[in-house]
């Protein structure tokens, strides 16, 4: 998770940790929705690539 | 195998992994992963995430929740429900201190509770995060992009 940015690594934890929706994240982030959800799954695959 | 049908999943992954989904949820989610290895691999980084949360050292989180309070709390502030053992996690990962059993300067991280709407994300990666360039595309742009993260990384082990 460090080796995420931070967005990223906010929409992850958010999402997994806490169950937030992506709307609820991207009014934490600062960030609309549809941006939230691409910074989630943009982290995911980069946990993936670093677990390869 | 890799269809559709991975779209709709993957948004449930993370719930079905917290254990926060209903029978029938779960068994739809279940039945896609008997037959779909880059959701189950999917699933398995959710629970490699869930449990790296489970390091949060006892205590960690009444002390962020009384960092918190002790910043005051002025008006214009909001918070947004966070537990504090999340906030805990976050602030082990990015900006906290400890000195062992000394009183610990514990760092919350500005952005976790006093983000205001139009605030700038203010990011050393940011460009890296896509701050700079994702909130200001199009839903329609982030669609596509969003296509390419999941269709495209399902397409390429399938």
């Amino acid at each position: 998770m460090e080796e995420l940015p931070e967005k990223q690594k906010l929409s992850v934890a958010l999402r997994i940790e806490e169950g937030l929706s992506f709307k609820e994240i991207g009014e934490i982030i600062g960030s609309s929705e549809g941006a939230a959800r691409v910074n989630y799954f943009h982290g995911i695959r980069r946990l993936r690539e670093l677990m390869e | 195998m890799s269809d559709s049908k991975c779209e709709v999943v993957r948004e449930m992954i993370p719930d079905h992994g917290a254990g926060r989904l209903g029978a029938d949820e779960s068994a739809l989610v279940e039945a896609h992963m008997a037959g779909c290895d880059e959701c189950r691999l999917e699933l398995e980084l959710v629970g490699l995430v869930l449990a790296s949360t489970a390091a949060v050292p006892d205590g960690l989180a009444g002390r962020v929740d009384a960092a918190w309070k002790g910043r005051g709390t002025p008006g214009h502030r909001r918070w947004w429900g966070l537990s504090a053992a999340a906030v805990a996690a976050l602030a082990l990962g990015i900006n906290m201190t400890s000195t062992g059993t000394d009183p610990v300067e514990i760092l919350v991280p500005g952005y976790a509770y006093e983000v205001e709407e139009g605030d700038l994300w203010l990011s050393d990666d940011g460009v890296i995060a896509g701050a700079a360039t994702l909130d200001g595309l199009s839903d329609e742009a982030l669609a596509q992009l969003l296509e390419e993260l999941t269709v495209g990384a399902s397409g390429g082990a399938a």
